[in-house]
């Protein structure tokens, strides 16, 4: 019992980690879903998508979509391969790949679980 | 320091391709900016305001660049870095803690360098010849005996014509010369070398030239090539020295070179002449004189090289095996056991220290128990502390195999000095010495990778319970008890039963290592304990050489000796003075067929007299003289000895006389036995007065009349054995040299008695 106040109250990395663990995993599922509906982009297209389909309500850093990037390609989900961009600048082009495709499913699925989850308990809650 | 480690961290980086990854991201997340600002640009802003709402927008660059970098594993170095940079300060700060673990791991650790790199230069490294491994010794085995001998003449000539599958087929000689010249007199070992020894091992003489073909003629060969070692000794290395003459055993003799200094296969050795063999020794089928090298043809393997040479040889002597085996099993088989002892001891060593070290960071643990605590408190978490619990004990072990290393470095000369040189039975075709050619024995990168990933292993391996122990710390009676905790207030039992556990493990094998040792002891003592057959109180020894071209007839020896005798026996403190040709204890033999006259007299335990060759080159009997019926053939050590030998000894006399001065050469041939030959060849009866003669190859040898019996006196010290021994006045001694007609060179022992 009290290891567990303890953790709460210490300022090292696992509360930061459990923050951002959430976050991360959000915006890995956004850029996975990004690439699968719109083919291959570079990091600045994804973040210009997510900025679009978000309509100012998700205030993104979007440095860390690159964080995204390189964890979602060291677990194989997405591939890199450079090419010219739109206006003739070199660009990482990024493409999501079978597995990313079987994960996206899958997070999907677990995504819209939890959010029917909660969202039935909010709406229980309301009625009381 | 810091910065230092940082580059480092930049190299192994750049090592791991990961440079390449940074400049990627850079590019993308400039490519990134310069399309979020031309689109600000686009909308109405400033250049300026566009790049810094671009900047706004993408977020902190350098946590980004960092981030990503540590996803990629740099982080884990540069933690490693902060880790050494803490361990070191730890160490420093414990000066008493660090003393103590580098020292208990640099004994074991040093103590396993020292021995591998002794192992490394003998066993695993390659000798310093041209495909070394294609180097083969050629021997033989008595099928009858077992024997492993030389070859002999007849033998060495034909298998080296006949044979197809060794080329550079050679063979060596040991000589002592005197070098005599414009400095004092100088005694140097040398060898008669054959024609195709040096190319065998691929050396060419430098300065100089090799034989040539026409050297080995008799007749021409008073040339000589000398060692790097005497040209730079004697003649301060002097390029003018090739073509001159220098005096060898009162000849002259034209030097043609010098053997370069990487050349050690005869390490003690400074001169080398060419073998002109002649005839009696090459027709000679039973003196064994000839150490045989040569180099497997390509594709021939050894296996097939013995097996063709048995076709050949067995054409001539079915009871003879040749043998054949690479030329470092000739170098090494001696000392391989004792190596391999030797590891073992010092494994034990180094797994006691290890237990040691292990204790010393529990016991450590206990002071650090707060500290652990208070970093796991704040979120640290525990393979983080863990590791840099190992960090420390990892930085101790390396300390300790630093440390090692130069123990190493001092125990490597008392190593090889205990080669099979100091060995009691070298093998036949072995050569002294041998083992020296191992000068590159020494610390080398094998050494340092071994020592330093030994140490490694020892940190890591030793370390990791301490540090799993430590880092499970009990933080709720930590906490309940707050500043005021005491060692008490830990879970002492667990760490208990680990120390205990490592107590016993370390005791067990010190046990080990005190049993081994007792038992050494043991042998040494009772080496003190056995009764050698005389007394050697008070009894001092003189070795004498005759350098055979000043003492050209056997009889000059005798002389010599005798007046030596005389002169020591006059001597005030001296009781008495005498002469053997042969000291016991120190295994040197002279073993000889012998015949009896009346063999009805014999009575000969069974089985007794067979095998009589245990070891070295001793020959085996020859065939009997054609038409006569084949002789009961016995054996025995030969030993020649002056008048009052055996008093001077105190060897006991149990039957008959012991030699006098009227035993000379003019009188009856005479002989005393021991009491072992007595008891193996005439068991129960007499054998004084009974004849018999000694088989030695040459001119018929007189009917020898037994006088006396003697005690027995031990042979060799370590296995108290006698040999059944026939002693021979010297003065009635014949020549040695008779057997080959080369004079060769003699070795008395002067005994004193001294009072």
């Amino acid at each position: 019992m009290k290891k567990r106040i303890f953790y709460a109250m210490s300022k090292g990395k696992n509360t930061e980690v459990q923050k951002s663990e959430v976050l991360q995993g959000t915006l890995d599922l956004m850029v996975l879903k990004v690439l699968a509906a719109l083919g291959p982009r570079h990091g600045y297209g994804i973040a210009r998508r997510i900025e679009q389909v978000s309509e100012q309500v998700l205030q993104l850093n979007e440095g860390t979509v690159y964080t995204s990037l390189l964890r979602l390609q060291q677990r194989k989900w997405i591939a890199s391969e450079w090419g010219t961009s739109e206006n003739n600048r070199k660009a990482k082009y990024y493409s999501i790949t079978k597995s990313g495709r079987k994960q996206l499913t899958r997070e999907t699925e677990n995504w819209e679980r939890i959010a029917g989850v909660i969202g039935r308990l909010l709406r229980l809650e309301g009625q009381e | 320091m810091i910065h230092y480690l940082r580059a480092l961290a930049a190299k192994l980086r750049g090592l791991f391709g990961d440079r390449r990854a940074d400049r990627d991201l850079d590019d993308e997340i400039k490519t990134h900016l310069r399309l979020l600002t031309e689109r600000y640009v686009r909308q109405g802003m400033t250049e300026d305001e566009a790049a810094r709402a671009a900047r706004r927008q993408f977020g902190n660059v350098t946590l980004l660049k960092e981030m990503n970098r540590e996803m990629r594993g740099i982080i884990f170095i540069e933690t490693l870095f902060q880790d050494v940079r803490y361990g070191l300060w730890m160490l420093r700060r414990n000066p008493g803690f660090t003393f103590v673990a580098v020292l208990t791991l640099a004994l074991g650790i040093g103590a396993n360098t020292a021995i591998f790199s002794v192992v490394n230069a003998v066993l695993l490294s390659p000798l310093p010849y041209p495909q070394p491994e294609r180097i083969v010794v050629v021997g033989a085995r008595e099928k009858k005996y077992g024997a492993q001998r030389r070859l002999s003449g007849p033998e060495f000539v034909e298998l080296g014509q006949q044979n197809q599958v060794l080329v550079h087929w050679s063979t060596f000689e040991t000589r002592e010369f005197i070098l005599t010249g414009q400095d004092s007199p100088e005694q140097v070992k040398g060898r008669r070398i054959s024609q195709e020894l040096l190319p065998l091992f691929g050396v060419s003489p430098h300065p100089g030239r090799a034989f040539s073909t026409e050297e080995f003629q008799p007749g021409h060969d008073q040339v000589v090539l000398i060692s790097h070692r005497l040209w730079q000794r004697r003649w301060a290395a002097d390029p003018n020295l090739i073509g001159q003459a220098v005096t060898l055993q009162q000849k002259s003799y034209t030097v043609i070179g010098v053997i370069p200094p990487g050349f050690n296969f005869f390490p003690d050795t400074d001169v080398f002449v060419p073998a002109a063999f002649d005839a009696e020794q090459l027709n000679n089928p039973v003196a064994f004189v000839f150490p045989t090298l040569a180099r497997l043809n390509p594709g021939v393997t050894i296996e097939r090289a013995q097996r063709e040479l048995n076709t050949l040889g067995s054409r001539s002597n079915k009871d003879v095996e040749i043998q054949i085996y690479p030329v470092r099993e000739l170098i090494i088989r001696d000392f391989r056991p004792t190596l391999f002892v030797l590891w073992g001891v010092v494994g034990c060593v180094l797994l006691i220290a290890c237990a040691n070290f292990a204790n010393l960071l529990l016991a450590r643990a206990a002071n650090r128990q707060k500290e652990i605590a208070i970093r796991m408190a704040v979120g640290a978490r525990r393979g983080r502390v863990v590791r840099q619990l190992l960090t420390e004990s990892t930085l101790l072990a390396l300390l300790g195999g630093a440390v090692g290393l130069l123990f190493a470095h001092f125990g490597e000369d008392a190593l090889l000095a205990a080669g099979p040189v100091n060995l009691p039975r070298p093998h036949p075709n072995a050569i002294p010495g041998a083992l020296r050619q191992f000068s590159e024995v020494g610390i080398n990168g094998w050494v340092i990778a071994f020592t330093f990933g030994l140490s490694l292993l020892t940190g890591m391996i030793f370390g990791l319970a301490p540090a799993l122990k430590l880092s499970k710390p009990d933080l709720n009676s930590f906490l309940k008890e707050g500043a005021a905790v005491s060692v008490a207030g830990f879970r002492l039992f667990q760490g208990q039963r680990l120390q205990s556990l490592l107590v016993v493990a370390e005791f067990a094998l010190a046990l080990v290592l005190l049993i081994g040792a007792g038992l050494l002891v043991r042998n040494f003592w009772r080496l003190q304990e056995i009764t050698p057959g005389f007394q050697p109180e008070k009894l001092l020894t003189i070795q004498l050489q005759f350098p055979w071209y000043r003492f050209r007839e056997h009889s000059q020896m005798i002389s010599l000796t005798g007046r030596m005798t005389e002169y020591l026996e006059g001597l005030p403190g001296v009781q008495s003075a005498s002469a053997t040709s042969s000291l016991p204890l120190i295994g040197k033999e002279n073993i000889r067929g012998l015949f009896a006259e009346d063999e009805a007299s014999l009575n000969i335990a069974p089985g007794l007299n067979e095998a009589p060759f245990e070891a070295g080159d001793r020959p085996p009997p020859p065939p009997p003289p054609a038409g006569k019926p084949v002789p009961i053939y016995l054996w025995g050590r030969i030993a020649n000895v002056s008048a009052r030998y055996f008093e001077t000894m105190r060897i006991p006399v149990k039957q008959g006389r012991e030699f006098d001065k009227f035993d000379n050469e003019q009188s009856t041939h005479v002989a005393v036995i021991n009491e072992t030959m007595a008891r193996r060849y005439w068991l129960g009866k007499d054998p004084i007065g009974k004849r018999i003669k000694v088989m030695v190859p040459g001119p018929n040898f007189p009917w020898i009349t037994i006088v006396g019996i003697v005690g027995d006196s031990l042979q060799y010290a370590q296995d108290g054995k006698t040999l059944p021994t026939l002693y021979r006045p010297l003065l009635q001694s014949a020549r040695r040299a008779s057997t080959i007609r080369r004079p060769k060179r003699f070795f008395e022992r002067l005994i004193i008695w001294d009072w």
